[in-house]
């Protein structure tokens, strides 16, 4: 159990110029379970590769707890890593692959099989222990996997895109078990994966990656409410963030049919950009209906194209109904809507965003604005 | 089909009740054909063979054979020459297969760390083995003159200075090396395309398992890819059980009979000596031996769960 350090790691892959990891600082507490997330390319593999020393750090260092082992081969970190495909040895029994570490350490047979005994128990694993990987299913293989990284007790966990393969019902299922087990064993874990879902219900943090650098840093729910910037903004959150970049006219951003007021700061931040557009952005669960009654310059009219209905959730997919800016149109808005009385197809549906829950970003640089 | 093909045409669209099995289905008669051709290549001549096993064959004024019982046999395993030329064989089986194995291995072990121009590396290494036999043993026998060869003249200067094709020991090693050198290409490219097949995650699983490459090699590559080897390991043995063509072309069996190995005693019984009937049981015990190998291969392999 570990302090990770990532000090300004970067990797830059042969013949590319562009890094698959750019300066990539990170500092993961003892115990902790961090979630490297971000689309396909992001360099979230490659940042959990250089950790396990799969992969060369060309610049910066990487620690785990006091030991600098920027430049230490794999064996000599004392880290376990579950791979995506789990890469279990094919000849070995279940017992032997869990075991195989201990064996390469030279630990006593005796202590061996009690350790694999106890993880194979921890996993729900004792009855196959005598099977080849071959004869397991999916689900089963994952958990060798596991218990071959749990009977190292190692340092840190590593973990890359370990639930990719199975199918969604196991995955939800699995999703928990991991992090319960995490949570029981202490383990400091670095998890990968392009699923927000996964990297918000496992994460006690969760790093955001695009193009090999770092975007956020934060708790699920910190990431959730105050995305840095409009990419974190728009990847986290399902159904994602509406987001737009519209006009600043006067004080106020205008946008299908609607105007709605800016603070003092955010016009301040933008008067120095020097600049007259903004990006505006709200969370589908953020905006409400209104009554034809109710409506003022901040509610804007959509035009239901499709309505999800989820039992305990619906969300409306839309079109602005008020303009003719063919950008605008070309926009799709999502809202979330009563489930017991969600409007049809082909509605006109009146809405406004839940005061102080719009997000701005700057038109230029994607960073959240202050509000 | 068959069954269709079986009932009138105003049936077709109702099976048959409990059709019987016909004797020779579908398959069988589309594999009729081969199977003749099959019979009129090897099984004919498989029988003919087993008949002059037992009998002295006559050419003068016709072809004859004389009934002799068990007298080929019985000379064939109480020869001591023949039991030379089996032991011989044996050691020159050993020593090829055993040196092709190794050094085949060693060279896909090394080729696969090679990243840049493995091809062209690959392409070069494995020039040998599109080289005929006998064309090697021709070069062989060239290379080792002892007047104008180039690696008597080496050796020369390195102390040995016998002809190498003309003392028994340097004349088997000499045939041994050019096999070897033939035929290890044809290891080192199975041994590779089985490396290749090991995934990059599993080597990378033991090498945060803390493997050493050692390890990693004894523990996790060799076992993953023993199929391969094994089914290499056989197609060799088979071929080296029946070797021929160079030491043919080289020493002819000599020097006094040092290269002799069955299958050129056994042509030399043929076709120089015209023994046919002798010749028959020699090839039959050479075709056992094959085929008990052969077995012991197969076995390996099934046990393994690998033959379907």
């Amino acid at each position: 159990m570990s302090r990770v350090l990532y000090d300004e790691a970067t990797r830059i892959y042969p013949g590319s110029t562009q890094p698959a990891v750019d300066a990539l600082d990170l500092d993961i507490a003892d115990g902790e379970f961090l979630v490297l997330v971000g689309p396909s390319g992001c360099g979230k593999s490659t940042s959990l590769r250089m950790l396990a020393g799969l992969e060369r750090v060309d610049g910066g260092r990487i620690a785990i707890g006091d030991r600098d082992v920027t430049h230490l081969p794999p064996r000599d970190r004392d880290i376990a890593m579950v791979f995506q495909n789990y890469a279990l040895y094919p000849h070995m029994s279940v017992a032997d692959n869990m075991g195989f570490a201990l064996r390469v350490m030279k630990v006593s047979k005796d202590e061996r099989d009690r350790r694999v005994l106890e993880a194979a128990r921890l996993l729900d694993l004792e009855e196959f222990l005598d099977r080849k990987p071959k004869a397991l299913s999916g689900g089963q293989r994952q958990r060798v996997a596991m218990g071959r990284a749990i009977v190292r007790e190692p340092q840190v966990f590593l973990m890359d895109e370990p639930l990719s393969n199975l199918d969604a019902k196991l995955r939800v299922q699995t999703r928990t078990q991991i992090a319960d087990l995490q949570h029981r064993l202490g383990v400091t874990t670095v998890y990968v994966t392009h699923d927000q879902v996964e990297a918000m219900t496992m994460g006690d943090r969760v790093a955001v990656l695009k193009d090999g650098i770092l975007q956020q840093v934060d708790t699920p729910l910190g990431l959730y409410q105050h995305p840095a910037n409009v990419f974190v903004a728009g990847f986290i959150g399902s159904p994602s963030m509406n987001l737009g970049e519209y006009r600043v006219e006067g004080d106020e951003v205008v946008f299908g049919g609607a105007r709605v007021r800016l603070t003092r700061e955010t016009l301040k931040a933008l008067k120095e950009e020097g600049s007259d557009r903004v990006i505006l952005g709200f969370r589908p669960e953020d905006v409400t209906m209104v009554g034809d009654g109710d409506q003022d310059d901040a509610t804007f009219l959509v035009t239901a194209t499709v309505v999800e209905e989820l039992g305990s959730d619906a969300f409306l997919y839309g079109q602005y109904a008020d303009t003719t800016d063919p950008r605008l149109l070309e926009q799709t808005v999502i809202a979330r809507v009563d489930p017991n009385a969600p409007p049809a197809k082909g509605d006109r549906v009146r809405l406004r965003i839940v005061p102080g829950k719009g997000r701005l970003f700057s038109a230029s640089t994607g960073l959240c604005l202050p509000a | 089909m068959t069954k269709i093909a079986q009932s009138s045409p105003g049936l077709r669209r109702s099976w048959p009740e409990a059709p019987s099995e016909p004797r020779i289905r579908f398959e069988g008669k589309m594999m009729l054909p081969g199977l003749i051709l099959l019979a009129a290549l090897s099984i004919l001549p498989f029988l003919a063979l087993v008949a002059m096993s037992f009998s002295r064959v006559r050419l003068l004024g016709g072809v004859r054979l004389e009934l002799v019982g068990l007298s080929n046999w019985v000379r064939s395993f109480t020869d001591a020459d023949m039991w030379m030329s089996w032991l011989r064989t044996i050691i020159y089986f050993v020593l090829t297969v055993g040196l092709e194995m190794v050094l085949g291995l060693g060279i896909a072990l090394c080729l696969y760390r090679v990243l840049r121009g493995r091809n062209l590396l690959l392409g070069l290494i494995l020039l040998p083995m599109f080289v005929a036999p006998s064309i090697v043993g021709l070069l062989g026998r060239y290379l080792t003159d002892s007047t104008f060869g180039l690696y008597a003249y080496v050796l020369r200067s390195l102390g040995f200075t016998g002809d190498i094709l003309g003392s028994p020991t340097s004349a088997f090693a000499a045939v041994v090396l050019m096999d070897v050198w033939e035929w290890t290409p044809l290891i080192a490219l199975i041994s590779l395309a089985g490396l290749s097949s090991v995934p990059q995650s599993v080597r990378e699983a033991a090498a945060v398992d803390g493997a050493s490459g050692w390890m990693t090699l004894r523990f996790i590559i060799f076992p993953a890819i023993s199929n391969v080897l094994l089914v290499a390991l056989l197609i060799r043995s088979m071929d080296a059980i029946r070797y021929f063509d160079i030491i043919w072309v080289t020493t002819n069996g000599g020097p006094a009979d040092a290269t002799k190995i069955v299958p050129i005693r056994l042509y030399e019984t043929a076709f120089r000596f015209f023994d046919f009937g002798y010749a028959a049981a020699i090839g039959l015990t050479m075709l056992a031996f094959s085929i008990l190998i052969a077995r012991a291969f197969v076995r390996m392999l099934d046990t393994r769960g690998l033959t379907r």
